[in-house]
């Protein structure tokens, strides 16, 4: 089982940018987690950051008819961008888009996503352990949207 | 309080109208043996009156520690919300749908940004279990 976590701008600030709001783990710190995490459930689990919206699209082309699921974190792209919402239409397998705070708190420019009507589910709020969460009930998801 | 857990800690599991039956039992025993594994009482309710759920929340939140809340369609507890904010329980707005499709209709996210708000929607069930678990997480700090 090949899982893809994908990371969108800023997010490589983590630990060190407003820990306030995202708290003090580092984007690595977060990655070794969700790998060690996937490994105990039989699931590869890649982990990439960038902050250019086309090497997104690019990682989700990628992820077509390659990985069973994937998990994006977009940032700020998550409010903008017509090219990633598009690019997760095109790909058919399971979608968790996934904030660390939670985006309907914040400013109002926050609260329209591009990528939550692409998506099967949506986890916000649940801090930077949101992501261990999404990594440790995957296989429940894969095996009852199948 | 019940000494048996060892956190002594509970979870108020609340669900609006328009969940079906057998739904609302299969959840019921699925959060039940999950709170169970994490040591956590579980106390949930269902109803198809919306005041009836803001006073829950509003009279009760001395006696949870976490809340959970499936809305369905509800909206006025938002007031609810609002007033218990300040107590900085985390609490978890769950949806069995992605309310985000074009089918779900007109439900919007909760927003009170006082609060300590999660929000999970599209995994059917495990919205509950995985709201859980991220309480079980944050209760145990």
């Amino acid at each position: 089982m090949k899982i893809l976590v994908i990371n969108g701008p800023n997010l490589n600030l983590l630990g060190t940018r407003e820990p306030e709001i995202y708290g003090s783990d580092t984007l690595e710190d977060i990655a070794k987690r969700c790998q060690q995490l996937g490994k105990q459930r039989g699931m590869d689990v890649e982990f990439r950051q960038s902050n250019h919206e086309g090497t997104i699209v690019d990682w989700i082309q990628e992820a077509i008819n390659e990985v069973d699921a994937i998990v994006i974190n977009a940032g700020a792209y998550t409010h903008t961008s017509v090219a990633i919402h598009d690019a997760l239409r095109a790909y058919s397998g399971y979608k968790i888009e996934l904030h660390i705070s939670n985006p309907h708190l914040r400013e109002s420019f926050r609260h329209i996503s591009y990528v939550s009507p692409t998506v099967h589910a949506v986890v916000a709020g649940l801090g930077v352990r949101g992501y261990d969460h999404v990594i440790e009930i995957l296989p429940d998801l894969l095996k009852q949207s199948q | 309080m019940n000494t048996e857990f060892i956190n002594n800690k509970i979870i108020l599991i609340l669900n609006g109208s328009g969940l079906a039956d057998s739904t609302l039992e299969s959840i019921r025993a699925l959060c039940q043996a999950r709170c169970e594994q994490a040591d956590l009482k579980l106390d949930f309710h269902q109803t198809d009156d919306e005041e009836e759920m803001s006073r829950w929340i509003t009279n009760d939140s001395e006696n949870f520690d976490a809340l959970i809340i499936n809305p369905v369609e509800f909206k006025i507890y938002r007031s609810a919300i609002k007033t218990i904010a300040h107590l900085k329980k985390p609490i978890i707005e769950v949806h069995m749908n992605n309310i985000f499709h074009s089918e779900a209709g007109l439900t919007k996210p909760l927003q009170v940004p006082e609060a300590e708000l999660g929000f999970i929607c599209g995994m059917g069930i495990q919205s509950y279990l995985l709201a859980i678990s991220a309480v079980e997480r944050r209760l145990t700090q």
